[in-house]
């Protein structure tokens, strides 16, 4: 009963309308209808600058923007990298002994839900108007979902691997990083993941709070001399940042996990 | 009979407690399993099965009495016992050969002296060719043949199987009972097989235990005499039937499937 409709449409635009033609399409077309909408209803560029114009002041302003970036991927790196790094170093003797689960997880819980936004001001005073506090923010912002996670991921091991692996008779540690903690990497990314968003979050606070440079201080600025044009243009590059950071912690998932299902069940490979 | 007994459980009591109170798992329940022996248990879910197999392979403790494997109390991880558990429990990051290969590594064995066995194993269940590939290319059979790999690879005298077969469909099942079979004649070694399907109980065993639901106690002995290899026999044979009936009765007769 099913026959194919395709047959009916031109190679040519089978072959333009496969997966991934189709999302840039959507993309295409969204920028389109924006710069339509603004043209049509003679929106004022302060108010809402069209994507063209977005483009062409990221052009124009390239250097201070490219200055900007570089100081926000200093604080969103280290503060990034700092957070994993100790986050997993945490989350490691908390999963591992119950006594560290009664001591330091409340204290861990109980700084977790912590507004830490509302830290960013008290962090100028503590370190300043340069890198360090932002980096803090950074920090304290994806810090805690590397550790929760990495805690949820090594204490939920199934039970029967755990049985397997103590039915070899090794010593405890050996279990632990073995099979524990290789079972627990895919939640552990899960945790990197959301951190990566919140890292780049974190940048622009840090930067919004007190600063005189990066992104966050540009679109500041901008918005105040009503360079709206500018303004867009740091949030692209702020977007793209963010993404970038997503992907790579992504490309590094499926190289370290390939056998990872997140990866198995890829949306993009079902028609 | 005159051969030896390899597994020896006196008594064993086990008690869980938890929140909502204290779950009697096994109650005084004792077993002597012959060498050579191929045993199956057949009790209703949440008997305390895998519990006994836990307390046997020493992963669980026990309140009272005690297990004897080869003239040896078992009174931590006991390392000369194969297990094949419920799930196939392959770890997702092995290749298949690194996961048949899994107590060497762990144990720092040389790794080297058993690849060959494994590869020789690999290829008496069929998955010759597949030792790269990894646990999520394999269909479920595939991954319960290599975990009965990882489980004989040490060469244990004693295989415990706690519902080995149970999350596989009807037909890849009866193959497997076919294989295991083929193994066991091959090997020789003890098996302990746990199972709540009362087909695959008659199919397997020389001798079966039917248990009662919690705290479990053995409600009745059964032998089976059926000659090997056995599947096509079986299905000719009206004994055949008369246990599967026996044991289905017991049950019924138990209050474990009601009428
Ligand atoms: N670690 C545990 N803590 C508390 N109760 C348990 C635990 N393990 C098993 N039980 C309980 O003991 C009983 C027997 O469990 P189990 O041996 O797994 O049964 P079976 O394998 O026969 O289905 C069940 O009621 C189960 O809920
Ligand atoms: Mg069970």
């Amino acid at each position: 009963m099913w026959i194919s409709k395709q047959s009916s449409y031109p190679t040519w635009l089978k072959y333009l309308w496969n997966r991934k033609t189709q999302s840039a399409i959507s993309f295409v077309v969204f920028f389109l209808l924006w710069e339509l909408v603004v043209i049509f209803f003679d929106v004022r560029s302060y108010i809402l600058p069209r994507p063209t114009e977005i483009a062409k002041a990221i052009v124009k302003y390239r250097s201070q923007l490219f200055d900007a970036l570089l100081f926000t991927v200093q604080s969103l790196v280290f503060g990034y990298i700092l957070a994993v790094v100790s986050g997993i170093i945490l989350a490691l003797p908390v999963a591992f002994s119950k006594f560290m689960q009664r001591t330091i997880y409340p204290i861990l819980l109980f700084f977790q839900v912590i507004p830490k936004i509302a830290l960013a001001p008290i962090f100028v005073v503590w370190f300043g108007f340069g890198l360090p506090p932002k980096i803090m923010i950074v920090f304290l912002l994806s810090f805690f979902p590397v550790l929760i996670n990495g805690i949820i991921g090594l204490r939920s091991v199934d039970q029967e691997i755990i049985n397997l692996a103590r039915s070899t008779g090794v010593k405890t540690l050996d279990i632990f990083f073995k099979v524990r903690l290789p079972s627990a990497l895919p939640t552990f990314f899960a945790g990197f993941k959301l951190a990566a968003i919140s890292a780049t979050v974190g940048a622009v606070i840090g930067e919004f709070i007190g600063s005189d440079s990066g992104l966050g201080y540009l679109i500041l600025t901008a918005n105040g001399d009503l360079q709206t044009d500018y303004a867009f243009a740091a949030i692209t590059l702020l977007t793209v940042l963010g993404l970038t950071l997503y992907y790579l912690v992504e490309v590094l998932e499926k190289i370290l996990l390939p056998w990872h299902i997140s990866q198995r069940q890829d949306l993009n490979k079902e028609s | 009979m005159e051969s030896k007994n390899i597994l020896s459980i006196q008594n064993v009591t086990k008690k869980f407690s938890t929140d909502q109170g204290t779950v009697h798992a096994l109650d005084n329940f004792s077993l002597d399993i012959k060498e050579g022996e191929f045993l199956v248990i057949v009790g209703p879910s949440g008997c305390g099965k895998s519990t006994l197999i836990s307390i046997i392979a020493g992963l669980l403790g026990m309140d009272e009495g005690q297990v004897v494997i080869n003239g040896q109390k078992v009174n931590c991880p006991f390392t000369d016992v194969g297990i094949v558990f419920q799930n196939h429990v392959l770890l997702d990051w092995l290749s298949v050969l690194n996961n048949v290969l899994f107590h060497i590594t762990m144990r720092r064995l040389p790794r080297k002296e058993y690849e060959p066995r494994a590869m020789e194993l690999l290829k008496m269940v069929g998955l010759d060719g597949f030792e790269k590939s990894f646990p999520y290319e394999l269909s479920g059979g595939m991954k319960q043949r290599c975990s009965l790999c990882r489980a004989i690879l040490h060469d244990p005298p004693l295989l415990l199987m706690d519902e080995p077969f149970g999350s596989l469909d009807a037909l890849t099942r009866e193959q497997l009972w076919v294989d295991l079979e083929k193994i066991w004649l091959g090997t020789r070694k003890t098996i302990v097989f746990i199972t709540h399907d009362v087909q695959e109980a008659v199919q397997l065993a020389d001798r079966i235990i039917v248990m009662t639901p919690r705290p479990g106690r053995i409600y009745k002995e059964l032998t089976v005499d059926t000659p090997r290899p056995r599947y096509e026999k079986a299905l000719a044979d009206d004994k055949f039937y008369h246990l599967v009936e026996e044991i289905k009765q017991s049950f019924i007769k138990q209050g474990v499937i009601k009428r």
